[in-house]
């Protein structure tokens, strides 16, 4: 198991390393100035910041993976982050919250407490938990 | 009786207590109402957990392009988290050829809802330290009733409150998403975002993000990033002439814009007019700044190619 995860991340980095290659391979010889470059930190040195968004990408992949994303769709959902995106979203994928709406009933599910207190914010307006009250 | 207004005292101490730092909201400034009051999103139910797909589904289909919940749902769907991320729609969403345009604004949103865009919105339905998370999409509003149209994953459209629908936005840290088919630009937007936005599209789809830098070059003409990037997608195109004119657009303004004289640069090298690409290499090196590197290999190409010309060898 800790094997094949360590083998899965091995996998994911030499595939984004592949595709990092493509990026900044110079397209006729001479090198030019990628259109991602004009949005980095102008005092940062642009290849430098290219080369820390591998690295996030790395870091989202992996906790992607983790997530239960297969490691196709971990690249495909990567790759269409911008290096400004997959940079911060490195730092945040642990405290994001995940839409998911589980529905009224984990709600009811919970104690009483909790049941009478949404119940009555909901009335008040304030949340919006119950379907049956009317907002 | 007493027991009574005892609970409820208790029981509103503990609202106020809860709810003291958002008991006030900021006035709203709605937009012209919508023409019809609400937009006619189909309505997609969702799988459990899925309102993350169920929304941007239930956008696109209204744009006219029926993507399929199976097809969504393992593009955006976090099955450990059982819920979606953010990302995960921008992503989906680019991968489909749509633009993809973060708001923290409520009175932007209700601006795209009135010009027809529904919104996807992160809403906490639930309390901070009880949350309900949910993706929703809204589809219109009535300013003087004071409401909001919704519809979701789970729900078909219905009028809430407006100061709920605020409240529950504003708990979900006012996040607000509005996908774009190729060509459309948002109502309230910037350049800056704008050139980030189609980034991040051109990287999932080359060819959506063709119309969208047009019009965004049509709309600020005089924007160096924008032009310099357009310049880039058009060569990437095969259409060298177009993207020189677009390079050569910047420079009547920006003269020392450095990505537009070293991209000019490698394009006359690659076009072979090496002597015009000289003189922009040695432009762009003139100038101090953070692709200095880039515009000297660029020079040194230049000059090989000089010394040793392809037809004499």
């Amino acid at each position: 198991m800790q094997l094949s995860n360590l083998f899965h991340k091995t996998a994911l980095f030499l595939v984004l390393l592949m595709s990092f290659h493509t990026i900044v391979a110079p397209l006729a010889g001479a090198a030019l100035i990628e259109t991602e470059t004009l949005v980095s930190t102008q005092e940062v040195d642009a290849s430098r910041d290219r080369l820390a968004a591998l690295l996030a990408r790395e870091d989202v992949g992996a906790a992607l993976q983790e997530h239960g994303v297969s490691t196709q769709e971990v690249l495909l959902r990567v790759n269409s982050l911008t290096d400004q995106e997959v940079m911060r979203l490195a730092q945040q994928i642990d405290v994001l919250p995940a839409g998911a709406d589980g529905g009224v009933g984990s709600v009811v599910g919970a104690i009483l407490f909790i049941f009478l207190v949404l119940l009555f914010t909901d009335l008040l307006g304030l949340t919006d938990v119950y379907p049956f009250v009317r907002k | 009786m007493i027991l009574r207004s005892v609970v409820s005292a208790v029981l509103i101490g503990a609202a106020l207590l809860l709810f003291g730092g958002c008991a006030s909201l900021p006035p709203l400034t709605y937009p012209p109402p919508a023409a019809p009051p609400c937009l006619a999103v189909p309505y997609i139910p969702q799988d459990d957990f899925q309102c993350g797909p169920a929304a941007v589904a239930m956008v696109m289909a209204y744009g006219g392009e029926s993507v399929p919940l199976p097809t969504l749902a393992p593009e955006i769907y976090s099955p450990a988290l059982r819920g979606s991320l953010q990302p995960a729609l921008i992503a989906a969403g680019r991968r489909h050829g749509w633009l993809a345009w973060e708001i923290s604004d409520f009175a932007a949103i209700l601006q795209e809802v009135a010009a027809g865009r529904p919104v996807i919105i992160l809403q906490n339905r639930g309390l901070s330290w009880k949350p309900v998370w949910h993706y929703a999409v809204v589809v219109g509003f009535d300013a003087a009733k004071g409401l909001t149209c919704l519809t979701s994953g789970r729900e078909e459209q219905r009028a809430v409150a407006t100061r709920t629908v605020l409240r529950t936005w504003e708990r979900g840290g006012r996040w607000g998403l509005l996908l774009l088919p190729p060509g459309a630009l948002p109502v309230v937007v910037d350049p800056d975002r704008l050139l980030a936005a189609l980034i991040g599209l051109e990287r999932s789809d080359v060819v959506a993000a063709r119309p969208g830098y047009a019009a965004a070059v049509a709309r600020w003409p005089d924007h160096a990033g924008l032009s310099t990037a357009y310049g880039n997608l058009l060569r990437k195109a095969g259409e060298p002439a177009a993207a020189e004119a677009a390079y050569r657009a910047v420079l009547a303004k920006e003269p020392r814009h450095v990505p537009a004289l070293n991209n000019l640069a490698d394009l006359l090298l690659e076009l072979g007019r090496l002597d015009e690409a000289y003189a922009a290499a040695v432009a762009a090196v003139a100038v101090d700044s953070p692709y200095r590197s880039t515009a000297a290999a660029t020079l040194r190409e230049i000059e090989r190619a000089q010394a040793h010309p392809p037809d004499h060898p």
